[in-house]
């Protein structure tokens, strides 16, 4: 039978994932998937507490996480847009200075 | 039990297609790696008895934020050359460290087996419903602005210079 351990373990795999792609990649485009790998597993466990405890409030914070989700992916690669058009690259060891 | 053999399952397409996002030479199958992992985990949140979590993460998920990102994987260039950075082993050092510290305190906390869900006016998308217009009212209104924000932000952002 497959108990609350098990959906915690497979989700801490996936957040590792996660934080590993967002260390290793220089791509910044992969490192905003890799966001959102770690986004989506950080509030899975949320859903699993809501299963947990039987109290709704964890999904309700899956429905909130995924919002602010979405509006950091839409700033995210407004970012990315912006530093191609001025590096013509989106490499992330390319943009070290703040100054243009 | 066929629920174990759908977990497994679920699991090993999760972690295969995150690996893939991770560790793919093209950006464009990476891309697509992540819609298929989003759609994967929303196979798991109806295992978790979320059906409405579930179509919501296909809807906001594999659809918005999905087109997001292949629009911008086609403005920034195709070519993009994918060469991990001098951190590769530190970042799979951190992970592994990370999951084997955090596995082995979760083997201490008490299993639950049945996520029978039992919440206040039966269905899974009422309780939600009532939810968020009761308790969760004033995060519900201070989200509709970050996303109003965040809408300009991507527009300003992204103005050319002198073009205002």
């Amino acid at each position: 039978m497959i108990s609350s351990t098990y959906y915690i373990i497979l989700l801490l795999i996936l957040l590792a994932i996660g934080a590993m792609g967002v260390i290793i990649r220089k791509n910044f485009i992969i490192i905003l998937m890799s966001l959102e790998i770690m986004l989506n597993a950080a509030s899975g466990l949320f859903v699993v507490g809501s299963g947990i405890t039987g109290n709704i409030s964890g999904q309700m914070f899956f429905l909130f996480v995924a919002a602010v989700a979405a509006a950091e992916t839409a700033v995210g690669l407004a970012i990315a847009i912006v530093i191609y058009r001025r590096k013509s690259s989106v490499d992330t060891d390319k943009f070290r200075s703040l100054k243009r | 039990m066929s629920s174990g053999i759908l977990f497994y399952l679920l699991a090993f397409l999760l972690i295969g297609s995150s690996l893939m996002v991770v560790f793919s030479k093209d950006i464009y199958r990476a891309s697509f790696w992540l819609i298929g992992f989003f759609l994967i985990f929303a196979g798991l949140l109806f295992t978790l008895h979320a059906p409405f979590l579930a179509l919501a993460e296909i809807i906001i998920y594999s659809g918005a934020i999905g087109v997001m990102i292949i629009f911008a994987v086609m403005l920034t260039g195709k070519y993009a050359p994918l060469e991990l950075n001098g951190y590769s082993f530190v970042g799979i050092l951190i992970a592994v460290v990370f999951v084997t510290e955090l596995v082995l305190v979760i083997k201490q906390v008490p299993e639950f087996t049945n996520f029978a869900f039992a919440f206040v006016g039966g269905s899974n998308a009422r309780a939600i419903g009532i939810s968020l217009f009761s308790e969760y009212l004033l995060p519900f209104e201070i989200i509709a602005i970050l996303l109003l924000v965040a809408l300009f932000g991507a527009v300003v952002l992204t103005m050319k210079r002198g073009s205002r």
